[in-house]
């Protein structure tokens, strides 16, 4: 596993999201837990309105974010969002939500192959995080596909990116 | 150690920490788990999210002691962590499907009312049966003949019904065996009904009494195990599966459908059969 600390400045995103617990329906990896439902839905929508979707900064990355919320501590629910980092606004349809993510300073992991499925989240808590001398924010992280990932069906061969927003 | 073990440590955490103002945090740092992991993990070993079970038991519970005492209600709602009356009797009737003070006027639990505790036990036997296929099936009219005894011994209903069989020459007879087991309430007397398809023969000898089960919606699941772990599978069917589908049981009993005379049923395969009826 790959660490690294770094500067980012603001990210401006636009995607689909969804609150709850994404385990209620399906657990495990299934594509079909409310996560997998998510990623369909935003894939699809991207193939038929990309060319309308402007400003892109990478077309083949993709970014997973995860919030934290109140209530989320106690019930288990959070808000996921799947979408793209964008250079500035434009009108967007109304099912289309932005994220505007604050600049800072940022751990990035790389996780590969089985890495990727095992409770990497717990393990930054417990032991890279505090090897790196670092704390993290509480509230969001993002995990970024690119083309490095090649899908949960060829997990051995992939990689992907786990930002982790830093405390001052 | 295993996720089956680990879910199986939470369960104890969420158990005796009931009446404790614990969320799911709390249960994923208990396990060393993070959050995402812990959600997604305990939702493959018990079929409900951890926030779920954790509500349901603490309704289990307190529906317990509105029976067991007469302390009012709003002390046994804040005792588990209801803030207000208005939020313990939603939660209540969504779970027990009536509200607390109706369910004191009742004054016992029904069939298969009480929500369990969920054990390893429990998960080791969701993980050997899966994939869990239930299914809602309309079934026409059955007329059973049989052997009905009081009890859950079944081996004993069964074995007279091998006897009565085999008085009338049948020992050998092909065909569907059904078992038929009634329970008054949580607790309550059990009656066994060891049975075959009545074909209209041997109906006037020896102990053997007809019965019949009219046309009507059940939930059939599968069981695989043994005898023993059938009330696991029960477990599974009314507790688990049936809380969070659109429908509930309608009576207090089951039907199991064998192919063969089960002398002794252990170790295989059979059907269960719970009657249900749709939630409006």
């Amino acid at each position: 596993m790959k660490a690294e600390i770094i500067e980012k400045p603001a990210m401006l995103l636009v995607g689909f999201n969804f609150f709850g617990d994404p385990f209620r329906s399906y657990s495990g990896w299934s594509e079909e837990n409310e996560i997998g439902r998510l990623w369909k839905r935003w894939m699809a929508y991207l193939e038929n309105a990309r060319p309308d979707l402007r400003h892109v900064s990478a077309p083949d990355a993709m970014v997973e974010l995860h919030v934290h919320h109140a209530e989320t501590p106690q019930t288990g629910e959070f808000e996921v969002f799947v979408g793209v980092e964008v250079t500035q606004l434009e009108a967007l349809p109304p099912e289309v939500v932005v994220k505007v993510l604050p600049a800072s300073r940022y751990a990035v992991f790389t996780l590969a192959g089985q890495a990727i499925t095992a409770d990497w989240s717990w393990m930054m808590d417990a032991e890279w995080l505090p090897a790196l001398g670092v704390r993290r924010h509480p509230t969001y992280s993002f995990q970024r596909y690119d083309a490095r990932f090649k899908g949960m069906d060829a997990i051995e061969a992939s990689e992907l990116d786990v930002y982790v927003p830093l405390e001052d | 150690m295993n996720n089956i073990t680990v879910m199986a440590l939470a369960l104890d955490f969420i158990e005796s920490h009931l009446r404790e103002p614990v969320g799911v945090a709390d249960m994923a740092a208990a396990v060393s788990y993070s959050l995402y992991h812990f959600c997604r993990t305990f939702k493959a070993a018990t079929h409900f999210t951890p926030y779920d079970y954790l509500m349901r038991r603490r309704i289990a519970e307190a529906a317990r002691e509105v029976l067991a005492s007469e302390r009012k209600l709003i002390d046994i709602a804040f005792d588990y962590q209801f803030n207000n009356p208005e939020t313990f009797s939603r939660a209540f009737k969504r779970v027990m499907d009536v509200q607390p003070t109706q369910w004191r006027k009742q004054g016992a639990a029904g069939y298969r009312q009480m929500m369990p505790r969920l054990t390893a036990e429990h998960l080791e036997h969701l993980q050997r049966g899966a994939p869990w296929r239930p299914t809602i099936e309309t079934r026409p009219a059955l007329d059973l003949i049989g052997v009905m005894t009081l009890g859950d011994d079944v081996t004993a209903a069964w074995e007279q019904l091998h006897s009565e069989l085999a008085a009338c020459g049948l020992a050998d007879t092909g065909g569907d065996f059904y078992g038929w087991t009634w329970c008054a309430a949580e607790g309550g007397v059990t009656a066994t009904l060891a049975a075959l398809v009545n074909s209209g023969a041997c109906i006037e000898a020896g102990a053997l009494v007809a019965k019949t089960l009219p046309a009507r919606t059940y939930l059939r699941v599968p069981h695989r195990g043994t005898a023993r772990d059938l009330a696991l599978t029960l477990d599974y069917a009314y507790h688990i599966w049936l809380p969070q589908s659109d429908y509930r049981a309608a009576l207090p009993w089951y039907v199991e459908g064998f192919g063969t005379l089960p002398d002794r049923p252990s170790d295989g395969a059979w059907d269960v059969y719970l009657p249900v009826e749709r939630v409006e």
